[in-house]
């Protein structure tokens, strides 16, 4: 059956009554049926805003504008996955330094719930030396040397807490605003949202390193209900940047582009038959790829950097690294990408083993970040990016002011539990006020007492940057209107500039 | 049976402004089984509106030789109309005893409604006895008091200017009334000379509280528009304990939370910010006084920030060129600019004003595209032109039309010391990127022009440190970024592992 047959099979396919109901079990019918009687967008996808989000599904990342002037115009992501330790970093606590190795009170471990802690654990101090820097006196341990030059451009959220003490959940809580799966991601809320401001690139960009993905798997930066089309695309830094980019041996390119529009001729008039969005996604998704070839490799190729810039970020060509991801970051940044998200694995220092504890696995940790994540602040500014483009970096939880012991027994290393009622996360840009510390915990660092900022705040502070209204920005599905934020959340505005 | 009925009504319609005059000098509390039955007037009152319209309108359409038939039914209707009235009547009787209505749109809503009700059986009695001209007269009358007795009804219910408060003006004019009061809150200038009920406490409550509470609708027996109402208070006795707010009523209900029964603004209306809740709570600590100044009482630093918020709207922080009234641009051209390469998209929903940026390397700019992009600059806001190449025999001279610009973009392009003076025109311009361009001290005097100018970026140009600093001592507050980052990367040595473990 040559291609031309298969058309005019798929058009009559199309009015049998057989076809029909068998798609009617498959569901296809119910969202054929759906988009016949309206818009595409009328049966799910429907903004409710009244305030003209509505996504023409042929150009789905058009450039929108935001519901209010926005400050930030992109937000760059540092995720440290598997939530570092804030007692060791940002929040000092020299009162718990004189309880270290006392057992811990009762009265903080009745009706709390840990992931590994057993019967009554021991409390530990902070691990490392801390000092005050910069203007604003910020605190930070010596584990960051590098980053602490940049304080006054930062502000630190101190009292963060969360719902969720497991890994997988909480990073799904921060990312999707939900600890179940299936809700779109931040990133991919805000491309929805906004789209993007350069049509040869995804508009949504995610770069892994530390060697594995995040424990919530990819969910954590796809599109949920939202069109596939707002999904992170994943960028790796070795080899080639995006899987199969590159043409197939004996493809040409112009052959290739032939293909696809080909392809995308016989999808725009099945779209035209069925109107399911995801069809467009689809066609724009073919359209992307062929851009792609020739905007991700220029992009993501870092040769052409001078050498005092690899120097200060420490980036090798052609490794994969977080060193890598930042640089990658700001070009990314500088090309018009509306979120970049970085992951970087292996922050759980339980102190189960030496990669995990806090005086080895935690150091190292440090190490990798500390020196690319300063030059990509520094970078920023220098470039007049910093003005427009919001720095986030953070875990999905804290960690405990008690020291593990798994089982009930003291450990070789040395480590602390999750723990969601404290932690730090900090952001940069993007008319935040700069060299500012917001919210504070009590002496030993294990609750918030003062200006506490859940998750779902953090969500709506973000948004609220990019000129988003939290509770506008939403997404009909399953017969009601979602958010990022569910129906939580409210902006932190004391942090704003 | 017929006469039962008559006499029924007859004895009603005479007996209810007696048990009315008699309700107000009443001064025993009603029973709750009257006032339950009370609250069910607005469920009932709906029926007579509706059968006494349907009346009316049947009638004027069995006027046509096609609904002829209608004429039949029309007695029926106006005969449900009429018991359903009465049920209305005393409904809304008894509805008035709880006191949460006074005044004298009560007493008119009550006799106005009762008028319906007579001209509504004086009509019904006619249309039986065939009389027509009369009977039609007394049916008019009836629908015209009903339309009265309504929009008094929901006067009463939701406040007198519920209907006409979102009038466009140019209907106003139409009707021949005064535009639209423009709301003025009186925009305080000097936060210590502010009274603290009057210009802090009291409009919150008139915005949010007095519609309930107030001479007309006394919601729970607490008027809130008069300072004598909130000592008095309601049912629950007093509003406001002096001093202490977790004792006082007001305070305890808005702070309850959303779903809760007893939350004041009730479920449904928007409920007080937290801003608004804390400058009450503040006001009830320093015991609620009705006079003092902001300079008497004691302001914690939070309170402070939220007064300064309101004596100093951040909104001031945005320029002010995004409040100009202008034309947007037109949706061909915009297209068009698209099919292009350049992104655009407005800078906010409903704003004029657009962003505009172009992003693809390697395309020079040429002569249409510049024509083209030339017919939006008085919308554009922010243009990013970093790292674009013009073609051969293109010049920036098309910057000088973009006068209402407040971010500029021109980083790594071929803008020399001549182009500066296209800049000079843009009185609005805040951000100005310069960054890896052949920029020298040349052009600062130019840009000292540039009064609203906030931040600068000259890294990697030819400006001078002297250069810079003229420039910053005209402009005290820009911000001017040009230190570059280190050529020769300096590592630092790794700290002494001051681990508390190791040492150990």
């Amino acid at each position: 059956m040559n291609i031309f047959e298969e058309e005019q099979y798929r058009q009559a396919e199309l009015n049998t009554r057989r076809q029909f109901l068998r798609k009617c079990i498959s569901g296809m019918g119910g969202i054929a049926l759906g988009s016949l009687m309206g818009s595409t967008l009328s049966s799910c996808g429907r903004s409710s805003d009244g305030l003209g989000m509505l996504r023409d599904s042929a150009n789905p990342m058009a450039a929108l504008p935001s519901h209010f002037v926005p400050k930030a115009k992109r937000v760059i992501y540092l995720h440290m996955a598997g939530a570092p330790s804030q007692l060791e970093l940002f929040d000092y606590k020299p009162d718990l330094q004189k309880l270290d190795g006392l057992d811990c009170p009762p009265s903080l471990l009745e009706g709390k719930r840990f992931a590994f802690i057993k019967g009554t654990p021991k409390m530990l101090g902070p691990q490392f030396n801390f000092k005050q820097y910069g203007q604003s006196g910020a605190w930070m341990s010596d584990r960051l040397p590098y980053l602490s030059d940049c304080v006054d451009d930062m502000t630190f959220l101190k009292a963060m807490h969360t719902d969720e003490f497991n890994h997988a959940p909480a990073q799904l809580l921060l990312q999707t605003g939900s600890a179940r799966l299936g809700k779109p991601s931040m990133g991919s809320w805000v491309t929805y949202g906004l789209g993007s401001e350069n049509q040869n690139l995804p508009g949504f960009m995610v770069l892994v390193s530390g060697g594995k993905t995040p424990s919530a798997g990819k969910s954590i930066w796809g599109s949920g209900f939202l069109p596939t089309v707002y999904q992170g695309v994943q960028c790796r830094s070795k080899g080639d940047p995006v899987l199969y980019l590159s043409d197939p041996k004996g493809m040409s390119k112009a052959l290739r582009e032939q293909s696809i529009n080909a392809i995308n001729d016989l999808n725009k008039r099945q779209f035209e038959e069925i109107g399911d969005p995801e069809i467009m996604t689809r066609i724009s998704q073919y359209e992307m790829a062929f851009k792609m070839q020739t905007s991700v490799p220029e992009t993501m190729d870092i040769k052409d950097e001078p050498e005092y810039i690899h120097k200060m970020y420490g980036t090798e060509p052609g490794q994969s690294s977080f060193a890598n991801n930042c640089l990658l970051a700001r070009r990314l940044a500088e090309k018009g990408v509306r979120f970049i998200q970085l992951y970087h694995w292996g922050w759980d220092a339980h102190g189960a083993a030496k990669s995990e504890a806090i005086n080895h696995g935690f150091k190292n940790r440090c190490q990798e970040v500390d020196q690319p994540i300063a030059a990509l602040l520094k970078d920023l500014k220098q470039r007049g990016l910093l003005d427009d483009t919001l720095v986030v970096w953070g875990g999905e939880f804290g960690r405990t002011p008690m020291r593990e012991n798994r089982g009930g027994k003291e450990m070789k290393f040395v480590g602390r539990d999750h723990h969601l009622e404290a932690f730090t996360t900090w952001m940069a840009g993007g008319g935040i006020k700069p060299g500012m510390t917001y919210g504070e915990t009590d002496e030993i660092g294990y609750y918030g007492i003062k200006d506490r900022v859940h998750v779902h705040d953090l969500q709506a502070t973000i948004l609220h940057q990019l000129g988003l209204n939290h509770e506008k920005l939403t997404y009909h599905f399953q017969g009601r209107d979602f958010r990022l934020t569910d129906v939580h959340g409210e902006v932190v505005k004391k942090i704003i500039a | 049976m017929r006469k039962n009925i008559y006499l029924i009504l007859f004895l009603q319609i005479i007996s209810t402004p007696f048990l009315y005059a008699q309700g107000l000098d009443a001064t025993e509390e009603p029973s709750d089984l009257w006032l339950f039955i009370g609250r069910f007037h607005p469920l009932i009152v709906h029926l007579p509106i509706g059968f006494i319209l349907l009346a009316f309108l049947m009638e004027l359409m069995a006027k046509m030789p096609k609904f002829r038939h209608l004429e039949q039914s029309v007695s029926f209707v106006l005969f449900l109309g009429i018991l359903t009235s009465v049920g209305a009547a005393v409904f809304g009787y008894l509805l008035s005893l709880s006191g949460e209505y006074q005044g004298s749109t009560l007493d008119w809503h009550l006799w106005l409604g009762l008028s319906t009700l007579a001209f509504a059986i004086i009509a019904l009695v006619l249309k039986l006895k065939q009389v027509r001209t009369a009977y039609f007269a007394f049916l008019s009358a009836s629908v015209i008091c009903l339309t009265f007795t309504g929009h008094l009804g929901g006067n009463l219910t939701h406040g007198s200017d519920y209907l006409l408060r979102y009038m466009p003006n140019s209907l106003r004019a139409m009707a021949g009334m005064p535009p639209k009061p423009v709301k003025t809150t009186k925009q305080i200038t000097n936060l210590e000379e502010a009274i603290v009920f009057d210009d802090l406490i009291k409009p919150i409550m008139d915005n949010n509280c007095e519609s309930c509470h107030n001479a007309e609708k006394t919601k729970g027996d607490l008027r809130l528009d008069i300072k004598e109402g909130y000592l008095k208070g309601g049912e629950n006795g007093p509003s406001l304990v002096p001093g202490q707010p977790a004792h006082s009523e007001l305070i305890k209900r808005v702070k309850l939370s959303k779903d809760h029964e007893d939350v004041m603004p009730p479920e449904g209306k928007k409920p007080l910010s937290k801003e608004e809740i804390a400058l009450l709570e503040w006001w009830v600590t320093n015991e609620a006084s009705f006079d003092k100044k902001v300079a008497e009482v004691d302001v914690p630093s939070d309170i402070k920030e939220i007064l300064d918020e309101l004596v100093n709207p951040k909104k001031a922080n945005l320029s002010p060129v995004y409040a100009k009234d202008i034309n947007p641009p037109s949706e061909k051209e915009i297209e068009k600019l698209q099919d292009l390469g350049f992104s655009i998209s407005p800078i906010a929903a409903q704003s004029p004003f657009i962003q505009v940026s172009h992003l693809i390397s390697g395309v020079a700019l040429d002569d249409e595209k510049i024509k083209t992009l030339g017919k939006v600059a008085e919308q554009t806001a922010w243009l990013n032109l970093g790292k674009t190449v013009l073609e051969d025999g293109q010049n920036f001279s098309f910057l000088q039309d973009f006068k209402h610009l407040t971010k500029l973009h021109l980083e790594k392009t071929a803008v020399k010391d001549a182009d500066i003076k296209y800049l000079t025109k843009m009185e609005w311009l805040e951000y100005l990127n310069l960054y890896q361009t052949e920029i020298s001290d040349k052009s600062i005097e130019q840009l000292k022009g540039l009064k609203r100018l906030r931040k600068i970026y000259l890294w990697e140009t030819q400006v001078s440190e002297n250069g810079r600093e003229s420039l910053q001592k005209t402009h005290p507050e820009l911000l001017i970024i040009a230190e570059g980052l280190p050529k020769n990367f300096e590592a630092k040595t790794n700290t002494e592992d001051s681990t508390a473990i190791a040492a150990k």
